[in-house]
Formats: structure tokens, C-alpha cells, sequence
């Protein structure tokens, strides 16, 4: 009696959860959808549909007179998800654009396995995280303030974010390249100890970090330049902050280190720091850069 | 309504309809129709036989010129057309023009052969010889797929690995740093062209490039670059970017910086 107590409250509370949540499903499970939204969470799923959903607010106002009808802006969209969202289907693209930029809620999406998610938003106002989780395809993110969470993607992926941050973690499994760069916003990423991968990062005015449990081996550095005429190049090697970290790994792995000297900062640069190395022998292509701001590259526990 | 000329005409009826319609030769008609041909041919075959020759003789004359043209045109670029990727250590730099070449030439054999074959096709069985693409030109497909940024960025990191690079793929790099969608694809582009800088024509590549960026990514990336080398004349676009409210605020700080430390500002 008591289990079937439990069972009843608990399809209740479920019941109650789904009934709180505003949907508009479409049937769709291959192309590219293109979010030009101040904010979203998308999750990648084993299903056919794009399911788009919203929190009901039950303090939102109900206006009588608008009912049957549907709100239009200047720009010619119109509300035809319900959630306050044009969704136009055009060939192999999906576009999801706001009918009221000023007021837009945060849409959660979740997504078929193969579409593929591009996310823009150059608004300097109206900004929210970008969060996106669990998805197995291509990822292109260009936006100017927006913080941005990765969770689980398998990738390639193109992050671009002006003002905002980047926390990145990522699964062993991946698709290369991986692209991640920020003018003013950290740039974290953490990354499973057996993850195969060619690390080229550069910070202007910030720091790199980099956890040692990654053995990060640092490419030697190329021999003394030259151009096209044959003179030779004058190389000028700067390091600070996180020299520490990879000149022990270094250490470590180096045995001939006068021939094989680390690529250690940044040519003629004054406060530049960049790391070129591999972890595990190489493999996919990670790109991380922040001219202001500090990079994190951690084990992923 | 009075109308004298129609008067005239109804007066003098009598003297207008005097003459009458000739009788229709049915057989004289046939005969001049079944003419016309032959004359015609007549026409063309009236063309002596001294104008072929001679028309002959310059279409011989420009095809041979044309191809020596050609050929001359062909050695130059692969003389001159090749930037090494520095390093004078390693003897297989010295090598990798000589593999270059063969592989352009294998190219046009292959061509040649191509095209012989779809001459021939009829009078041969399936004896074809399949068009194998470069690698040049594999990588100048996937770096102008506009479906996938990922792609491209894919292709300008083969291209950055690799130890050799031509002109032509400098100029096109040089061009996805200009009209690329994507800032990472622009970034990973610039990176390439940032390793031959020391080159006169791809310096002038990074100068244009920054004369006409608007991403603020690169130009960024470009005045950092830029700013520490040499011999570059960029202050008129430097002062131009400050002066402009629309540029990014760290692309200001950039600018600053250069121009006081060259004491300009």
C-alpha cells in the first residue's frame, strides 16, 4: 500500500512538472539549427523531434484580447511556437528568431543527435549563458557578451565570444578541431586524462594553467627561422606564469633539452604566453585563446 | 462629313480600275524557289580555296604561340611560386620543391591523359583514367565550404602543418582572412600567414588585411602582430582605428599602446 502511495505521488509530481512547462515540438531530426537568441540551454537526445520548452510563469499576465491572435515585430517574425519564437523551417536550416528582443525568456531545446546547432547573438544588451550539453555534432558559436557552458560535446566546435567566459568539459571521445577563443572572458577548459589531443594556446596579458596530471609535452622549438632569402630570423623567447607548470613537465619528458628547447612565449611579444604541446602523442586540435584573461586547462574527474 | 480626297476618288473610279492584275505564273514561281539553294551554294563555294589555306596559317601560328606562352608561364611558377618554411637544417626542405614540381607536372599528364581518353572513348572499352585531385586542390575545396566552418578551420590547420606553401595559397589564405564567416577560421588563417611573415609579399598580405578587417578579433590580432614588426607602415590605419567609436575598446588598447611606444601618439 505504502509503494503504491510513492508511485502515486511521484507520476503527481511528474505530472505536475510537464504540466508547468510550455512546449512546441517539431518534427525534425537532421540540418542545422540556427539560434539567434540572447540565451539558451540545448541538450543533444535520442529523438526525431526538436522539442523547444519554456518554464510557465504563473505571474505572467494574461492578455484577453489577444487571444487567437499572434504578435508580429518589425522585422516580420511571428509567434508561431507559442513560446513567443519564430521557428521557420528553410530547406536543411531551422532558424529560431525572438518576436520581442527586449523580453525574450530563456528557451530550453532539446535536440536529435545528428542536427547540427549554430548559436549568434551580437547584441550588447540583451545577453544570457549559452549553455550546451550532451550533443554530437558540429557546434558554431559567435556571439559578443555571452558566457558560454559546454558540457559532454563530442564536437568539431568554433566558440567565439567577445566579453563572455568559456567553461568547457569535455568527453575522452572526440571530433576535432576545437576552437575556443575570447577577447576578454577566461577560457576553461578540463579534459579526461586519456583524451588524445594537440594543445595550441595563447593568452596576450593573461596566464596559462594547465594541470600537470595531463602531462602536457611541450613541442620543441623550431630551429632559428629564416625567409624566403635565407636569412636567418631572430627568435626572442619570453615566458612567465605558467612556466612553472611546464618546464617540469618538461623536465619530465625531455631528455635533450638544448636541442630540444620549449616553444615558450611569444615572438618579440612583452607579456604574451602561449603553449604548444600534446597530450598523450597528439591527436585532435584544440585552439584556446584570451587576449585578457586567463586560460585553465584541468583533468577532468 | 466632307471629305474631297474620297470625292475625287468616287468621280474617278473609272480611271483607277483600268488595270488589271497580271496573270500568276504557277511554274515560273516553282522554277525560282527551287533557284534560291543553288545559289546560295554557289555563294560559298565561291570562296577560294588560297583564303582556307591562309586562315589556316594563323590559326596554326596563334595555337603554337599561345602554347608556347603557356608553357613559359608554367616553369615561372613553379620556379617562383614556391616560399620554404625556413629551416635550413633539414636537407628534405631542399627536396620538397622537387616533389612539388613532379606532382604539378603528374597533374598535367594527368590532364593530358584525361583528355585523350574521352577522344577515344568511343572506339575503346572502360579504359578510363580517374582525375585524382591535388592535395592543393582538396584543401582549397574544403577552405571555401561554406556548409561547415569546421571544415575550413580543419583545412587551414592542414595547411599550417604542412612545411611548404605556395603563393597562390597564401593569397587565398589571405582572403579567408577577409571574407571568412567565422572569427576562429579568420584567426586559424592568420596564424598560417603569421609563420612567413617575414616574406615582403605576405607582410603586404597582413597590411591590407588589417586595412580592411572589420572583425575585431583580427583586428586585434593584426595590430599585435603588425605592431611588433618592423618596417611597417600601418600609423595611418592605426590613427584611423582610435578615431572610430565603433572599435572594440581592447582593440583600442592595442593601438595605444603601439603608438606610444613608438611615441606617435
Amino acid at each position: 500500500m505504502k509503494l503504491q502511495l510513492i508511485l502515486l505521488f511521484a507520476l503527481f509530481t511528474t505530472g505536475l512538472s510537464a504540466s508547468a512547462q510550455k512546449q512546441y515540438k517539431l518534427a525534425k531530426n537532421n540540418g542545422k539549427l540556427n539560434l539567434n537568441i540572447s540565451g539558451v540551454t540545448v541538450e543533444g537526445y535520442d529523438g526525431n523531434e526538436i522539442i523547444f520548452s519554456l518554464p510557465k510563469n504563473e505571474d505572467e499576465e494574461v492578455d484577453e484580447r489577444a487571444k487567437g491572435l499572434k504578435a508580429f515585430n518589425s522585422s516580420g517574425f511571428k509567434d508561431n511556437s507559442g513560446l513567443g519564437f519564430d521557428v521557420t523551417v528553410r530547406g536543411d536550416d531551422i532558424n529560431v528568431n525572438p518576436v520581442s528582443v527586449a523580453n525574450q525568456p530563456k528557451l530550453s531545446i532539446k535536440l536529435p543527435r545528428n542536427v547540427r546547432v549554430s548559436f549568434a547573438n551580437n547584441s550588447n544588451m540583451y545577453q544570457d549563458t549559452v549553455t550546451l550539453k550532451n550533443l554530437k555534432t558540429e557546434i558554431d558559436v559567435a556571439v559578443t557578451g555571452n558566457d558560454i557552458v559546454l558540457t559532454n560535446n563530442v564536437g568539431p566546435m568554433n566558440i567565439k565570444t567577445l566579453h563572455g567566459s568559456v567553461d568547457a568539459s569535455f568527453p575522452a571521445d572526440l571530433k576535432g578541431p576545437i576552437s575556443i577563443i575570447s577577447v576578454n572572458g577566461h577560457v576553461d577548459i578540463a579534459l579526461p586524462a586519456s583524451v588524445k589531443a594537440n594543445l595550441e594556446v595563447i593568452s596576450n596579458y593573461g596566464k596559462i594553467y594547465a594541470a600537470d596530471d595531463l602531462k602536457i609535452a611541450i613541442n620543441p622549438a623550431s630551429n632559428p627561422k629564416t625567409n624566403a632569402t635565407g636569412q636567418p630570423v631572430k627568435t626572442l623567447t619570453i615566458g612567465k606564469g605558467v612556466q612553472a607548470l611546464t618546464i617540469k613537465s618538461l623536465a619530465a619528458n625531455s631528455e635533450n633539452q638544448d636541442e630540444n628547447a620549449p616553444v615558450f612565449g611569444y615572438e618579440g611579444g612583452n607579456y604574451a604566453e602561449s603553449l604548444n604541446g600534446k597530450i598523450n602523442g597528439g591527436g585532435v586540435d584544440f585552439i584556446l585563446k584570451s587576449n585578457h584573461n586567463n586560460i585553465y586547462i584541468r583533468e577532468k574527474k | 462629313m466632307n471629305d474631297p480626297i474620297k470625292d475625287f476618288v468616287e468621280q474617278h473610279r473609272e480611271d483607277f480600275d483600268h488595270l488589271e492584275a497580271p496573270q500568276f505564273n504557277l511554274a515560273g514561281f516553282k522554277a525560282s524557289l527551287a533557284q534560291e539553294p543553288m545559289v546560295k551554294k554557289h555563294r560559298i563555294l565561291n570562296i577560294k580555296p588560297a583564303s582556307w589555306m591562309a586562315a589556316a596559317a594563323v590559326l596554326l601560328v596563334c595555337t603554337i604561340g599561345l602554347w608556347f606562352f603557356n608553357s613559359t608561364q608554367q616553369t615561372k611558377k613553379t620556379e617562383q611560386h614556391l616560399a620554404l618554411n625556413k629551416q635550413n637544417k633539414h636537407p628534405k626542405i631542399a627536396e620538397k620543391p622537387l616533389v612539388k614540381a613532379v606532382t604539378q607536372n603528374a597533374k598535367q599528364t594527368q590532364f593530358a591523359a584525361h583528355e585523350t581518353t574521352s577522344h577515344v572513348k568511343k572506339h575503346q572499352s572502360k579504359e578510363e583514367v580517374p582525375f585524382i585531385p591535388s592535395p592543393d586542390q582538396m584543401l582549397y575545396t574544403k577552405l571555401n565550404d561554406s556548409a561547415s566552418s569546421s571544415t575550413r578551420l580543419a583545412a587551414v590547420l592542414a595547411i599550417k602543418k604542412s612545411e611548404l606553401i605556395s603563393y597562390d595559397m597564401l593569397d587565398r589564405l589571405a582572403a579567408t582572412i577577409q571574407h571568412d564567416g567565422n572569427s576562429n577560421v579568420r584567426l586559424a588563417a592568420l596564424s598560417v600567414l603569421e609563420k612567413y611573415r617575414q616574406d615582403a609579399h605576405v607582410t603586404n598580405l597582413l597590411v591590407n588585411a588589417l586595412n580592411h578587417q572589420n572583425d575585431p578579433m583580427l583586428q586585434l590580432s593584426l595590430v599585435n602582430l603588425l605592431g611588433k614588426m618592423q618596417n611597417v607602415k600601418i600609423d595611418e590605419r592605426l590613427y584611423a582605428l582610435v578615431n572610430d567609436p565603433s572599435t572594440l575598446e581592447a582593440v583600442k588598447d592595442e593601438v595605444y599602446q603601439i603608438l606610444l611606444k613608438e611615441n606617435k601618439f
